[in-house]
């Protein structure tokens, strides 16, 4: 079994025969592997290290010490060695109270080997603290392990780390990877390249007698939910077997346009927003509107849950935050009055921050509920919109001079810049963007000039896909959570498409 | 005043004498003191005998390795001496371990620890030290271990002076010699002069060079 395999020569042929028999061993099958041991002449592990370790684990020191002077083990460094293994009689003379052997262990045997000395300086206190700092046995034989050189022993389930290894960078080289993981195999390469991106329009929704202002798909991917200037919100659901969108209610009751719908965490609920109005909280079960919040003297000009579900946060144009619970009372809110209009709020999952941001000004406000402190950021441009990332770690903020930039804020630092974008148009509406795909590493956004625009994280350059279709300026997109091959567009073309991929 | 016309300054004999003096009393150099009262006839000033004879005592005691004997005779002196001056107490029991290893009594040094150093290794400014001292028990020879600073006489000089000082402190003396105050005064003033002309102007003041002369 000498030399290599495979057309490199890096592997060895006794290493892979190695890691063959650690694998069929972890996969159950150990006669195989013992057939395989016998077959090749290749030992998993050297008979006289083995002898050794099953020493250690049965704590026959003193055979251990003796197997390693006499049948000249191979080792990185013999006092170490030594050293490692009279610690142990040390401590087990200490356990039984033998002062004497424990003192003749430390002065005779273990100091003049030269090595370890601030382990060693460390072990005369235990004579006096015995109860500190005892060292796990699974440390101990992991400490032992590694006394032998690197190759002598193979760890654990090694052939399936180095296969792991190899799958990830597939992934890591794959641009614009957005294939789920059960898609990686160990058969073929994996690339899919801009093949698994939502490029071709898989259906349109009509239903709105209005422009489409916003959409939303539910947390569980099976629902979507969009509002129009026609006054109405609409939900819509998804056929199990044909994949297709239809319209399950149709929510009436607003006498102003719906800038906004948001889902409860349970997706059983969903909030509407309208234009300077009120925000009312409807079931989505059965279409009926069971709340309306809002404030007799104030409008309504964005709207969003608490992270648990328990309330609803409102933002007014007198520019405060309001909450309520689900029975219409009013929770106490600590942030003062802002200082410019506030257009869109949002609270982190973790029911943490307030995220909100002004439209006169270049400023995001990050209000934390337990210290009551603000982090304000200023960005480079009016912000016109915001969105959260599912892991409520990035910000996503679209700016009047027609980038998108995502912010990273992940509350133990100071919240910075790590991406922008462009290439989309915007310059009269307030277009909105989201984050989707495979680990939500790529970015959707409306348009102006009726497109879809996608980039993905890694190349800011620009977009990696532009997908023309719709009649009028794209408002908002947003990504199915649970589905990374589907989109959804709202357009002032009074429809609503869902893209999906192009499989020809 | 110019501090360079420091030559004009008129020093009396007496003063001189007086410092002497309070420097041989307070580090208990009886025989001396006494010598030098009766060859200058200055007056020696009222002091407490028997309390410099018991320092005179004491410090004998941990120069000489009885560190025990040390703690027993500062107890007499005042029962509550050593509980507020723990660092002190630590120091003196410490070095009573060390006498034990040195003689080779290693079991004996262990049950000591065990008994008498243990609780101070629940405080964090004394673990380092203790340490150290315990670890002395792995060298079969501590003089060749590196912590070997614990048995040297400088180090129980050392020790026997911060004791000496508390018990100066103890009985309303002061705890501090004129001398050793001068001494501070003059350097620190040679060295703000040194500055005050530029770093370069004048070397460093080092007292050890200028006694040298």
């Amino acid at each position: 079994m000498d030399g290599t395999i495979g057309s490199k020569g890096l592997v060895k042929k006794t290493e892979l025969v190695r890691i063959i028999t650690d694998a069929l061993i972890s996969l159950g099958f150990n006669g195989i592997a013992a057939d395989l041991e016998n077959q090749s002449g290749v030992n998993l592990l050297d008979p006289t290290i083995k002898h050794f370790l099953d020493l250690a684990e049965r704590k026959e020191w003193h055979n251990c010490i003796t197997l390693l002077q006499e049948e000249g083990l191979q080792v990185r460094d013999e006092k170490v060695a030594r050293f490692l293994l009279l610690e142990q009689t040390f401590l087990d003379f200490l356990k039984d109270d033998n002062l004497d052997d424990a003192l003749n262990t430390l002065q005779e045997e273990m100091t003049p080997l030269g090595v370890k000395r601030r382990r060693l300086e460390k072990l005369p206190s235990k004579f006096v603290f015995p109860d500190s700092g005892e060292e796990r046995f699974i440390e101990v034989m992991r400490k032992l392990q590694k006394v032998f050189p690197p190759a002598a022993i193979v760890p654990e389930g090694r052939l399936v780390r180095l296969l792991e290894e190899s799958l990830y960078h597939q992934m890591r080289d794959c641009d614009y990877h957005n294939a789920p993981d059960t898609d990686m195999s160990l058969c073929f390469d994996h690339c899919c390249w801009k093949s698994k991106i939502p490029s071709k329009a898989v259906q349109t929704l009509v239903g709105h007698t209005d422009e489409v202002w916003f959409l939303k798909f539910s947390n569980n991917g099976k629902y979507l939910a969009s509002s129009s200037k026609d006054n109405t919100a609409i939900i819509w659901e998804i056929n199990a077997e044909g994949g297709e969108f239809s319209m399950k209610h149709k929510l009436e009751g607003h006498e102003k346009p719906v800038v906004e719908v948001s889902w409860s965490p349970d997706d059983q609920q969903v909030i509407t927003c309208g234009e300077s109005e009120v925000i009312k909280r409807w079931d989505v079960g059965s279409g009926q509107c069971v709340q309306t919040c809002g404030r007799d003297d104030v409008g309504s000009i964005s709207c969003g849950w608490l992270h648990d579900g328990s309330g609803i946060i409102g933002a007014m144009a007198d520019r405060r935050i309001y909450l309520w619970n689900l029975d219409g009372t009013e929770i106490e809110h600590e942030q003062g009055q802002r200082g410019q209009k506030i257009s869109d709020v949002a609270m982190t999952s973790d029911g943490k921050w307030i995220v909100s941001v002004g439209r006169e000004q270049n400023e995001i406000s990050l209000f934390d509920r337990v210290t009551r402190g603000e982090t304000v950021i200023q960005v480079e441009g009016m912000v016109t919109s915001f969105s959260l990332s599912r892991d409520d770690k990035y910000l996503l903020v679209n700016l009047i001079t027609q980038e998108i930039h995502v912010w990273m804020i992940d509350g133990r630092r100071e919240p910075r810049r790590v991406y922008k974008f462009s290439g989309h148009k915007r310059s009269r509406f307030v277009i909105r963007s989201c984050f989707g795909g495979y680990d939500e590493n790529f970015i959707a956004s409306g348009s102006e000039d009726s497109q879809v625009y996608i980039w993905h994280t890694d190349f800011e350059r620009g977009p990696c896909c532009v997908l023309p279709g719709h009649g009028g300026a794209v408002n908002c997109v947003s990504w199915n959570p649970t589905d990374i091959h589907m989109l959804a567009s709202a357009s002032d073309d009074r429809t609503i498409r869902i893209w999906g991929l192009d499989l020809e | 005043m110019d501090p360079r016309q420091f030559e004009h300054i008129v020093v009396k004999d007496n003063d001189i004498q007086s410092i002497v003096m309070s420097y041989l009393l307070h580090n208990c150099f009886d025989e001396t003191a006494d010598s030098l009262a009766s060859t200058t006839g200055i007056h020696q000033p009222v002091i407490d005998r028997d309390n410099m004879e018991r320092r005179k005592q004491i410090m004998h005691c941990i120069l000489e390795k009885k560190a025990l004997k040390a703690v027993e005779l500062t107890e007499q002196l005042g029962q509550d001496l050593l509980e507020k001056n723990k660092d002190l107490h630590f120091d003196l029991l410490c070095l009573h371990f060390v006498e034990l290893v040195c003689d080779g009594k290693s079991k004996e040094a262990l049950e000591f620890a065990k008994t008498s150093l243990a609780p101070f290794g629940m405080v964090q400014k004394y673990v380092g030290k203790l340490e150290d001292a315990i670890a002395l028990l792995a060298y079969e020879d501590p003089e060749k271990s590196p912590m070997f600073y614990l048995l040297s006489s400088e180090y129980r000089q050392q020790v026997a002076d911060n004791l000496n000082r508390t018990l100066l402190e103890h009985a309303n003396q002061p705890s501090y010699t004129p001398m050793e105050r001068l001494l501070q005064q003059v350097t620190v003033a040679r060295q703000y002069l040194t500055e005050e002309n530029g770093k370069d102007a004048f070397p460093p003041f080092s007292l050890k060079d200028y006694v040298k002369g």
